[in-house]
């Protein structure tokens, strides 16, 4: 009888044990926890080595990757595709005008503006047939011998199906105004527009239909609008040249950084001048007047893809240098545009860092006498702070504060033991997440192991030469 | 109430077993149909078409060029057999004249891809009758060729490296090298094969003497490759009708002798494929000693179109012969595309031989027939 | 043996036409079995492979032409033989002659409409059973639903 009892004893006291073990994992996770958060956290590549060098590839198969900067928009890569995953509108300035695209670093001459081009990875079937005919070879897959251009990517996973659409163009709003793409933004839009409704999906079902919202690959926030006015305002008004003068005038007022009464002044004062005035036009104006107290609500092709992709930025791709190319953009003057970002290409093969790259721009453009205050100024900031706020996303910026201070894992593939090895990178992982310095994760490395006996001379002295 | 059963209405002696389409011994999405009595199976119907995916509906929506990848989805497993086997055709219907280097390195690509499509035959034939060592090892060398190509074209199993007019890119840097080193390599590792599977006796009690194929029906099925080999037909169209720069290379034609049991039964069938490998190495080693030096894209218009006319052209791809029929209107797509696939005819034996063997017999015999659903399917 | 040659020995069947432009004999569906027999069984034909039986629409969907690739091992020679065929009509199987035949007519069928008489058993093999229309021809058009699955005819979702 007795027997009973201490059976009955012994299994709850098992029992609690057990949930006391449990329990000290579930309070801290941290370290004890053995899997990863994936997405959100990752396990470093392995170093694959099957004797082969980078130089030794024609080619590797990774994510194609386009140089927009030097995509003269010949549509080539898009007939050749088999899979017709590969989407390119391009816009021809009018006759007359003298718009300069800038040259493309083979030096050819750009003839139009490109305000799209859409790469569907998840349909791509990575045959590489489009990289082959593009004349400016902008058009490539990342990594192996094109290493030097983009880096490899090993895996871009995404939560959604429409995250593998990647988008490489974005022309600024001055750009579509510049080239007159009024009427491509208003295409565009109404595009979007009969996706969200569905009604071009044929042969699916009315209720069936879900709006796909285009996401931007990058995962930067694309460039807000500061007011949240859009040229699109101006939609509703008739007449065309009309419409022109006003967004025009409305452009060159936002540059000049005017509040809401004065550019409606200013665009008010455009229209009066050229005796184009009208009921819309004005109804228009007064929507930039009263903007203040946001009665009015536009929806911007812009703005979707902003709020979309500010969803999930953690999880895009994120750029490879915190001294991005697009940050040249904000240079005025289109000449000086294009030298400084012919060098900053350039800069970016020889593998310099940021400050590198800035140098190197200043030399060239004070080469070409085109260096002026401003875009001093510009480039400048992005040399002391180095890491510009807008573009990098608060997971890797931890990630990168953590990679400076922590050693590499791979210097403890060098302990033999493979059981001392596994619990050593568990140890470093833990200390990764959770932020730590390098002294402190050996400190930790060294208790786990003295506690686990496995505690030798030669991981000893490895430890000491990693400190 | 009567509750005997009437056996002349309903026959109890009948089992109909449905195997697949998601099955681990049937290679792929195959559907077979087994009426069994007991264990002995008296009727196989297979049933094909999960994987179709209209091939040929395609091809006659994209230029000559465009189709290269898609080619390379048929057989999965020997990808670029069937680039090679379709640029062929397209030269023979352009009427062009290719530069030496192009046929050598198709010639020792093609060869490479034979040994790693046999190895990926032999391991799972293997694994279907039991065996599951030889799979890893096969896989393990199989890999270091996939690593070969993808040195070549960036790619590990859909290749789009076999253009029609050339190659699109020459050999890569250091690939004889490392080529040779595999072969040295390999050449020990057949001999292991042949110690771990060839002469186990298990392995023989298996596969000698099952599914045996006589050569006059597996010719009327229009078998073909290795499988028909192993029935003692001397029939390899890299010897009969030799096409590419095959005529100049000195290699036999291993054909089945029933060592193990009778002429043509499983046994044979692996027996063959084991021996081709070696064949193949002989073919690498002389092609790489006379590589010759040039460019590696024939001069030809830059938009592949041919003159109006039809064309059939013939291929030996690892598992047998692949013909490609081609009608051209003179337009940059071709106006109909039939691929006659290998493997197709291949697995319309397996009704004719199978019947009358065991459940698991009939595992072996599917697997000594090496098939591959993507190119069945289409 | 080449093609003259083998068109020679067979030139006694009526209604067979040399078209030595394409290299092929061009035979009346009526003589198809005769001339087959005549491959098989001549000894110096000895056409023992049927490598290939390719349906060819003719543009209209009305005329079809079925393309017979056949190969002897013994003699080492080809020949293609090609069938002209209203919509409708039937062309003599050959599958009780080669079994290769057997499933390529099938196959010919399914894709392509073409009905073999005498064939053992002529039903679809890659597409279901319940598949309409015959996807190779001309005028095939995609059908909207397939089981009340909408079929999406274009990329509009993302466009
Ligand atoms: S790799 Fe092939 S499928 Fe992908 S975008 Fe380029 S051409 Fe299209
Ligand atoms: S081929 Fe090159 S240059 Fe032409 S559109 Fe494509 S990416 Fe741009």
């Amino acid at each position: 009888m007795s027997e009973y009892f201490i059976e009955i004893v012994n299994g709850v006291k098992t029992f609690l044990t057990g949930m006391k073990m449990t329990l000290q994992h579930y309070n801290n996770k941290e370290e004890l926890v053995a899997t990863l958060q994936y997405p959100h956290e990752k396990w470093p590549i392995p170093e694959r080595n099957i004797g082969f060098e980078n130089s030794e590839y024609n080619l590797i198969r990774s994510r194609l990757h386009v140089d927009i900067d030097d995509c003269i928009g010949c549509l080539q890569c898009e007939k050749v595709c088999p899979v017709d995953c590969i989407k390119i509108d391009t816009i021809k300035p009018p006759k007359g005008t003298d718009v300069d695209f800038g040259i493309t670093s083979l030096d050819t001459q750009k003839k139009m503006l490109v305000t799209r081009f859409t790469i569907d990875m998840a349909e791509c079937m990575y045959c590489n047939l489009c990289a082959y005919p593009c004349p400016e070879e902008c058009i490539y897959m990342v990594g192996g011998p094109n290493e030097h251009k983009h880096e490899i990517d090993y895996e871009f996973s995404q939560y959604k199906r429409d995250g593998l659409i990647y988008e490489f163009a974005d022309p600024t709003e001055d750009q579509l105004a510049e080239v007159g793409g009024e009427s491509y933004v208003e295409s565009r839009q109404s595009q979007k527009q009969k996706l969200e409704d569905g009604s071009n999906l044929e042969g699916v079902v009315e209720e069936e239909k879900k709006a796909v919202v285009v996401e931007d690959s990058k995962g930067s926030v694309k460039k807000e609008e500061d007011t949240g006015l859009t040229l699109a305002i101006f939609n509703d008004v008739g007449d065309k040249p009309a419409r022109g003068i006003a967004k025009k005038a409305f452009q060159a007022a936002k540059r000049a950084n005017m509040n809401f009464d004065a550019m409606a002044d200013y665009v008010n004062g455009a229209i009066n001048d050229s005796g184009k005035s009208s009921p819309e036009m004005t109804a228009a104006i007064n929507v930039i007047r009263n903007f203040k107290d946001e009665s009015v609500t536009i929806n911007t092709p812009v703005k979707v893809s902003a709020e979309s992709s500010s969803e999930t930025p953690e999880f895009l791709e994120m750029a490879s240098t915190n001294f991005d190319i697009k940050i040249l953009n904000g240079i005025e003057d289109k000449m000086s545009r294009g030298i400084a970002k012919k060098a900053f290409t350039s800069a970016k093969r020889e593998n310099l860092d940021a400050n590198g790259k800035i140098d190197f721009i200043k030399k060239t453009l004070n080469e070409a006498d085109k260096m002026t205050d401003e875009i001093d100024s510009l480039i400048s900031t992005f040399a002391v702070s180095d890491v510009p706020p807008a573009v990098v996303a608060p997971e890797k910026e931890v990630e990168v504060e953590a990679e400076a201070e922590l050693f590499d894992i791979k210097l403890l593939n060098d302990i033999d033991n493979k059981m001392a090895r596994g619990s050593a990178k568990k140890v470093y992982m833990a200390g990764k997440r959770g932020n730590k310095s390098s002294s402190i994760v050996l400190t930790q490395i060294r208790e786990v192991l003295n506690k686990a006996e496995m505690m030798n001379d030669d991981i000893d002295g490895l430890l000491k030469g990693i400190g | 109430m009567d509750t005997t059963l009437d056996k002349s209405i309903v026959n109890i002696d009948e089992m109909v077993l449905n195997m697949g389409p998601q099955h681990p011994s049937t290679h792929g999405v195959l559907r077979l149909k087994i009426h069994t009595d007991g264990e002995v199976v008296s009727k196989i119907e297979p049933i094909i078409g999960y994987l179709h995916r209209c091939f040929e509906k395609h091809c006659e929506n994209l230029s000559y060029e465009q189709i290269v990848p898609f080619t390379d989805r048929c057989d999965y497993l020997a990808s670029m057999h069937m680039d090679h086997a379709y640029s062929i055709a397209v030269e023979k219907l352009l009427d062009i004249e290719l530069p030496e280097r192009v046929e050598y390195i198709r010639v020792i690509i093609a060869e490479l891809q034979r040994i790693a499509s046999h190895l990926v035959a032999i391991g799972t034939f293997g694994l279907d009758v039991g065996a599951i060592t030889p799979f890893t090892w096969t896989i393990r060398d199989r890999e270091r060729v996939l690593d070969l190509f993808e040195a070549l074209c960036g790619a590990r199993l859909l290749y789009n490296y076999i253009w029609p007019g050339g190659v699109s890119h020459d050999l890569s840097p250091k690939f004889i090298q490392r080529t040779q080193e595999f072969l040295e390599y390999f050449e020990t590792q057949i001999f292991e094969y042949n110690e771990l599977l060839t002469g186990n006796k298990i392995f023989i009690e298996r596969t000698a003497d099952v599914g045996v194929m006589p050569a006059d029906v597996a010719v009327n099925f229009g078998v073909t490759g290795p499988s028909l080999r192993g029935s003692g037909v001397n029939y390899d169209l890299r010897k009969t009708q030799p096409y590419s720069i095959y005529d100049k290379f000195d290699f036999n034609v291993p054909v089945g002798e029933g060592t193990m049991g009778t002429v043509g039964d499983s046994w044979d069938r692996y027996w063959v494929r084991m021996v081709e490998m070696e064949e193949s190495i002989k073919i690498i080693r002389q092609a790489m000693a006379s590589l010759p030096d040039g460019d590696v894209h024939a001069a030809m218009q830059k938009k592949i179109r041919p003159a109006k006319g039809d064309v059939y052209s013939r291929y030996e791809s690892a598992r047998g012969d692949v013909g490609i029929y081609i009608q051209s209107n003179g337009k940059n797509v071709p106006l109909r595309l039939k691929m006659r696939s290998p493997a197709f005819c291949n697995l319309s034996v397996l009704g004719e031989i199978g019947e009358g063997w065991m459940i698991s017999d009939v595992i072996t015999i599917l697997g000594s027939l090496d098939i591959v659903l993507g190119e069945i399917d289409r | 043996m080449d093609v003259n040659k083998i068109f020679e020995s067979i030139s006694t069947i009526e209604g067979i036409v040399l078209n030595s432009e394409a290299n092929v004999i061009m035979v009346p569906s009526a003589s198809l079995l005769a001339v087959a027999d005549k491959f098989k069984n001549d000894i110096d034909l000895n056409f023992d492979f049927l490598m290939c039986v390719t349906a060819l629409d003719n543009g209209d969907s009305e005329n079809f032409t079925i393309a017979y690739n056949f190969h002897s091992n013994k003699h080492n020679h080809s020949v293609e033989l090609r069938v002209v065929v209203v919509d409708g009509e039937g062309v003599p199987s050959l599958a009780s002659i080669w079994k290769t035949a057997d499933w390529h007519e099938r196959e010919a069928y399914d894709l392509m409409g073409i009905k073999f008489i005498g064939h053992p058993e002529l039903k679809r093999i890659l597409l279901p059973e319940d598949w309409e229309g015959f996807p190779l021809r001309k005028n095939y058009k995609v059908a909207d639903y397939y089981h009340g699955v909408p079929i999406p005819k274009d990329k509009s979702y993302w466009e």
